[in-house]
């Protein structure tokens, strides 16, 4: 074996992990070759070095540092804990109460004062837009679901076939159309009572003076029909029991429409919703036939005995 | 050593397992008897490795705190002191690559030894007329064998450590690295070797 063979079996020696043939090699050259046990030597003493290295001591309170952290941990962790599981132990349901409080309360402002923005907003056509003349077709088509007979009657020949057929048109509509033909139904005018207008909800308070002038002007240039006196404020009311108000409301509206008549007001509440509306006296059975349809009719009360005319009529829509 | 010695037999394993149980079953207090027990030790594998003490208490402090964060885990088939050891020692790797990443970041000191290429120290030999090893105060030979020990690359320089410092056997060292036994001992002689080797360049005759 040569030095260099003997230097790679060195550590092993050293170790005592070697054979115990090469063991007794190793040693028999150790004996005769200085070089190799200054190498031995050396790895001893090298090894005695890092033996005889000093311990470090820790730092004071170097437990309680570290346990400082861990208890800090355990903190962290039993609070995770105690969010998960009792989500309503600490600060939590302050801010979710408030989240709460504040998106209810939007809600509430935006169900109750919603709607009634929006018919602000709306610009009234019938105040804006319409002359005396448009007002007074405007009249004209209203009663004539309720009054063509009788207007027939008394002016057959004044009351335009067309201003009949345009009562099952929705009432924006027939503004419009109104504009466009004003001549045709001027001619027609047949002269509201003045109780009958009254009834008739102005939704922007600003328009009414307005309005009340013109329809002085329209009654001073109208002849007046005997019946007038006979038209008294008259109303039903009643409340529809539904699984769904938004679809009852829906519904109603619907009905409401197909009969060409005009919604007066919407009062929408959390739970309920009101709706006002002028409907012919004449077609009431089949009106309370199809709300029937659409859920339980209720309170059912009624100050008018007419058959004639347009009767207010006030659905509240509840949950059953 | 003899002190060592001493500790190991004051820690046994059955010993830290009851507080390890009790730990795991969230008794924080428990815990605080396996630090008081095995900080030292760590403290020191670790300061032989990092070769900065205090980047070795940064360390120390980290492996406890995983150490407590994973005590759940422990399923008792190495000794806790085994276990923690090899938390230890990662932790240490870990800072180890952060100082030397750092240190490149910051420039080289005039005092830090000039590194070759062969990642051994150059310093200027020291007279051979004088024993040197007589001269040097036994703190700056220890200081100079620290140094030794951290021109190492990092393989050798843990299974020095762990076997010749700390003196764990190689089963135990097995277990602390998940390498087998033939390269730790292969790794430990090179490791040997290249130290008495180094030491030799730095202090002259052993």
């Amino acid at each position: 074996m040569t030095c260099k063979d003997i230097e790679d079996r060195l550590a092993a020696y050293q170790e005592e992990t070697i054979t115990p043939e090469e063991k007794a090699l190793v040693e028999a050259h150790l004996s005769t070759c200085a070089k190799c046990s200054s190498v031995l030597a050396d790895l001893k003493k090298t090894v005695d070095l890092l033996k005889d290295l000093p311990e470090v001591e820790p730092p004071p309170w170097f437990t309680q540092k570290i346990m400082a952290q861990v208890r800090e941990e355990a903190e962290h962790k039993d609070s995770l804990l105690k969010k998960l599981f009792y989500p309503f132990h600490v600060k939590i349901p302050i801010e979710v109460f408030a989240t709460l409080f504040v998106v209810v309360l939007g809600l509430y402002v935006y169900k109750t004062t919603g709607p009634e923005m929006k018919v602000v907003q709306r610009p009234p056509p019938a105040l804006v837009e319409i002359t005396p003349k448009d007002e007074a077709l405007k009249y004209a088509e209203d009663k004539a679901k309720v009054d063509t007979e009788e207007f027939h009657q008394k002016e057959p020949a004044s009351q335009p076939p067309a201003s009949i057929e345009r009562k099952k048109i929705a009432v924006e509509t027939m503004l419009e159309r109104k504009q466009e033909t004003p001549a045709v139904a001027t001619p027609a005018l047949p002269a509201p009572t003045r109780s009958l207008t009254n009834e008739k909800d102005t939704p922007a308070p600003a328009g009414v003076s307005l309005r009340d002038e013109r329809e002085k002007k329209l009654f001073q240039a109208a002849p007046r029909p005997e019946k007038v006196d006979v038209q008294k404020p008259t109303f039903i009311a009643l409340t529809l029991s539904v699984e769904d108000v938004a679809k009852a409301s829906t519904d109603v509206e619907k009905v409401l429409g197909e009969s060409g008549t005009l919604i007066t007001k919407e009062e929408f509440r959390v739970d309920s919703q009101t709706l006002v509306a002028y409907f012919p006296a004449r077609k009431l059975e089949q009106l309370l036939g199809r709300l029937r349809n659409i859920g339980d009719v209720k309170d059912y009360r009624s100050m008018t005995e007419a058959t004639e005319g347009s009767i207010q009529v006030t659905i509240q829509i509840i949950p059953k | 050593m003899s002190k060592r010695e001493n500790d190991k037999r004051d820690s046994p394993q059955d010993n830290d397992n009851h507080y390890v149980a009790l730990c795991q079953m969230g008794d924080t207090n428990a815990f605080q008897v396996l630090v008081e027990r095995h900080q030292k030790k760590m403290l020191n594998i670790a300061y032989r490795i990092t070769g900065d003490y205090e980047e070795a208490c940064e360390t120390v402090q980290e492996a406890f705190l995983s150490a407590f964060k994973a005590i759940k885990k422990f399923r008792g088939e190495a000794a806790f002191s085994t276990w923690l050891t090899g938390i230890t020692m990662n932790h240490a790797r870990n800072r180890l690559k952060k100082m030397l990443s750092h240190s490149h970041h910051e420039g080289m000191s005039i005092d830090d030894p000039i590194e070759t290429e062969t990642g051994q120290i150059l310093y200027d030999h020291p007279s051979q007329e004088e024993p040197i090893i007589e001269q040097l105060e036994k703190k700056e030979l220890q200081a100079k064998v620290q140094e030794c020990i951290g021109t190492l690359d990092n393989e050798f320089r843990e299974v020095l450590v762990l076997r010749d410092i700390q003196e764990f056997s190689y089963d135990e060292i097995h277990d602390i690295l998940k390498i087998p036994e033939g390269t730790i001992k292969s790794r430990l002689f090179r490791a040997r070797e290249a130290l008495k080797n180094c030491l030799k360049k730095v202090i002259g005759d052993l």
